[in-house]
């Protein structure tokens, strides 16, 4: 049941009706009406994985609660509890997520010493939402620990808060000090909330099948099949890999949000429009922004303060952690390892460079010129598309492959004319909108304040999406993550 | 507490309202624009009735020819109707006409609905079939369905395959115009504003060389799809019924393919058992060659040409 499909609007119809009319004087009815529906859109999805779902949810319950009484009465064994929760959480992530990889990696190093292994049927099947419900678990149990946060005592609040059906496949990720106090007051309708998800889960669902949909088409034939295409076509797919890769977890994240905003709750924002970011560390503070700053505080964080006898190097060393760690939690794979290697490369040059960067722009106030700005968004832009080149690619040898057929053959490029008539219009309508909200120009379609201007786009875009977006479309590439 | 109480439950009502007003308000405007829109479509397909390079349009509501050509791009790419017209008719003294209907992606329920409509018009004298070796291997691609919504309600045909292959919600999106026409009215559109005279009697002219190649072998170990080889059946059926003369043909491929396969056995079997005349091109040496193919699953037209010519002259051999 993808947020994309009709059957959704009508599990979602089911859910939000009772919860605002029957439901709507009591927190705990509208917490328990929300936990049963999360667990039947989970179950949904995987049945089989309820059960884990469920005992996960009792064992960190019971440590939050063990962990808020030892904190002042016992410190050690609050903290020997907190490692506990993170060693509990990371291992059962590792276990459905990473095991199966290192079993069958092993393997293949002993055959390559002549030994042989009965390993290579070895597999795990992983809980889909693993890397997004796990997180929120580990943060419970940290922020517990660091005092920021009461742990709740209603076992129903909490399992809402892991379980919550909009965030639980693909986020984005909540922070438990932020999302059990909304879910600890009674939520009622309200035009505002409900026009504002609304909106949001139009435009995120023209950002998935208007583009990200159509994309896919021209993506997956070129990438897919990248030995039987020219090095125009490889480059053309790569550049547009980025804008459906952005456009599709966008527009989940915009679903979502939205969705969440009608029932009443807010939930972290996951992206800020990052294809105009001026470096690539300011597009890390843009994309995928709750995974991020979660790496940051508890990852980042940490290993800057551990590292600080280091100075600077310290700092690079964090920096470069915290990237592969990124790149890492997306999937047991070196293409992902390589990825956030990458990255972590690029940002450790950034940090160095910075303070002659800043003086330099300073001297020659470079800053806001446009001749200065748009060749750096440029840039960055195609140093993302090159990483996502390695995310993308199967394995390593692959990902190689494609970079050397992007250095010669430049003929003309294999054209696909749904994509280019469906798919470009629609990217240039992005480009405008993510231009005019960056610089906070006075036009705002959706948010006008004029009704009747709302009303009138959001007509235009219902008219896209049913008449020019892919209504036959697929998952949601971060489902697999 | 009584009194927050009558607030949040008179807001609630204005809330409710509002947010319904605006909801029927946008549910009305996409009804009209759905109404329009299947209007002026129906407007634009009636025109376009008289354009042969307007595809599927044309083949199920306007071709009439006495040899057609079923298949997918391949088959679009590979036979060119004027030559095997002007073989036979100058061997027979016949003045038939012919027509390639190929189509991207298509499969039997596709040429299933352009036989039936075709004949609803003329029965034709000869079809030739063109099939892949793995056509009836791995399951019928349901994606290609999609070009023939459009049709759904002006072709029975089309409303029988479409009902029959298509799930209860599909059934009841297809009531809406805009789902019908969803992408497919760009292709109406434009070939009503730029009328072009490109594809002479269906036929699809590919040029370039694939260069960079290897023959590979191409190994389908799948086991033949039941619903695939029904389809095949009916399509026969549909023939023989109608005394139209069934010639299956096999394109080549800038691929080794594998006699072997259970998928191209049983094509076989199938043409022996119904003695429906088959010929096979998919490993002919003369014609798997680089510079003969637009890429690895369509000829250029100089491989057309010779691939016609040899078609043809198997044709004049069993008629």
């Amino acid at each position: 049941m993808v947020v994309n499909s009709i059957i959704f609007w009508l599990f979602f119809a089911v859910v939000s009706i009772p919860y605002f009319v029957f439901f709507r004087k009591s927190c705990r009815g509208q917490n328990l009406w929300l936990l049963l529906a999360s667990y039947f859109f989970y179950g949904w999805a995987d049945w089989k994985m309820i059960p884990l779902l469920i005992i996960i949810t009792i064992v960190f319950y019971w440590l939050g609660l063990q962990i808020e009484k030892n904190n002042v009465s016992n410190p050690k064994r609050a903290s020997h509890l907190t490692t506990l929760g993170v060693v509990l959480g990371v291992g059962v992530l590792f276990y459905f997520k990473y095991l199966g990889f290192f079993v069958q990696e092993f393997a293949h190093l002993f055959e390559s010493f002549g030994l042989k292994t009965n390993l290579s049927t070895f597999s795990i099947i992983m809980p889909i939402g693993i890397s997004f419900f796990t997180f929120k678990l580990i943060s419970y149990v940290i922020e517990t620990h660091r005092q920021n946060i009461q742990p709740t005592k209603d076992f129903v609040l909490f399992s809402t808060f892991i379980a919550f059906f909009p965030t639980i496949l693909s986020g984005p990720i909540d922070r438990p000090g932020e999302f059990i106090p909304q879910l600890s007051q009674s939520r009622t309708f309200n035009y505002d909330n409900v026009a504002e998800g609304a909106r949001r889960i139009i435009w995120g669902l023209f950002l998935k099948v208007c583009i990200a949909d159509r994309l896919f088409g021209y993506t997956s034939a070129i990438l897919d099949n990248y030995t039987h295409h020219n090095a125009t076509s490889i480059l053309i797919a790569s550049l547009l890999y980025s804008i459906e890769m952005y456009t599709d977890f966008s527009g989940y994240s915009e679903m979502a949000i939205g969705v969440s905003q009608i029932l009443g709750l807010k939930v972290r924002e996951n992206f800020l429009r990052p294809f105009l970011s001026q470096n690539n560390s300011e597009y890390w503070r843009r994309w995928h922004m709750s995974l991020t700053t979660w790496i940051t505080d508890y990852i980042y964080m940490p290993l800057n303060v551990r590292f600080r006898d280091y100075g600077q190097y310290g700092m690079y060393l964090a920096i470069f952690i915290n990237l592969v760690v990124i790149g890492a939690w997306h999937g047991a794979n070196w293409t992902f390892v390589l990825f956030g290697a990458y990255h972590g490369l690029i940002l450790v040059i950034i940090a160095a460079t910075e303070k002659r960067r800043r003086k330099f722009e300073k001297k020659y106030s470079l800053k806001k010129k446009a001749y200065y700005k748009y060749p750096r968004m440029l840039l960055t832009f195609f140093l993302v598309t090159l990483g996502l080149i390695i995310f993308r690619a199967n394995n390593l040898s692959e990902c190689f492959d494609i970079i050397h057929r992007l250095t010669y053959d430049y003929s003309f490029p294999f054209t696909n004319k749904t994509t280019f008539v469906f798919g470009l219009p629609f990217i240039l309508l992005l480009i405008f909108k993510e231009f005019k909200d960056e610089n906070k120009y006075n036009i705002h379609f959706l948010h006008s304040k004029k009704l009747s201007v709302r009303l009138i786009s959001i007509f235009l875009l219902l008219i896209c999406v049913f008449l020019c977006g892919n209504l036959d479309g697929g998952q949601f590439i971060y489902f697999q993550f | 507490m009584e009194d927050s109480l009558y607030i949040s439950n008179s807001n609630m009502k204005k809330s409710s309202t509002k947010i319904l007003i605006c909801f029927i308000t946008i549910l009305l405007c996409l009804y009209c624009f759905d109404c329009i829109l299947g209007y002026v479509m129906r407007y634009i397909s009636q025109r376009n009735l008289e354009k042969e390079h307007c595809g599927l349009n044309y083949c199920l509501n306007a071709a009439t020819a006495d040899i057609i050509i079923l298949g997918s791009s391949s088959a679009r790419a590979n036979y060119i109707p004027q030559l095997i017209g002007d073989s036979i008719n100058s061997h027979l003294g016949t003045k038939y006409s012919v027509y390639n209907t190929g189509n991207t992606y298509q499969d039997f329920p596709y040429f299933y609905c352009e036989m039936k409509s075709l004949m609803d018009r003329k029965i034709p004298k000869i079809v030739i079939l063109d099939l892949q070796p793995w056509t009836l291997s791995g399951p019928t691609n349901m994606s290609a369905l999609k070009f023939m919504r459009p049709y759904y309600n002006t072709n029975s045909h089309v409303k029988e395959v479409l009902d029959d292959n298509e799930t209860f919600l599909h059934r009841v999106l297809m009531n809406f115009e805009m789902y019908k026409y969803n992408e497919e009215f760009f292709d109406l559109l434009s070939s009503y504003l730029y009328p072009t005279t490109k594809y002479p009697m269906g036929f699809w002219a590919l040029d370039g060389e694939e260069k960079d190649y290897e023959i590979i072998p191409e190994n389908d170990n799948r086991e033949v799809n039941p619903l695939s080889k029904q389809e095949f059946e009916k399509t026969i059926q549909i023939a023989h019924n109608n005394n139209v003369k069934l010639f299956v043909s096999i394109s080549p491929y800038l691929r080794y393919i594998d006699r072997n396969s259970p998928a191209y056995k049983e094509i076989v079997n199938m043409c022996k058992k119904y003695n429906i005349p088959f010929f096979d091109y998919s490993n002919d040496l003369e014609l798997v060659k680089g510079e003969l193919f637009h890429d690895t699953m369509h000829l250029n037209k100089k491989g057309a040409t010779i691939l016609t010519k040899k078609v043809s002259s198997e044709l004049l051999k069993s008629l």
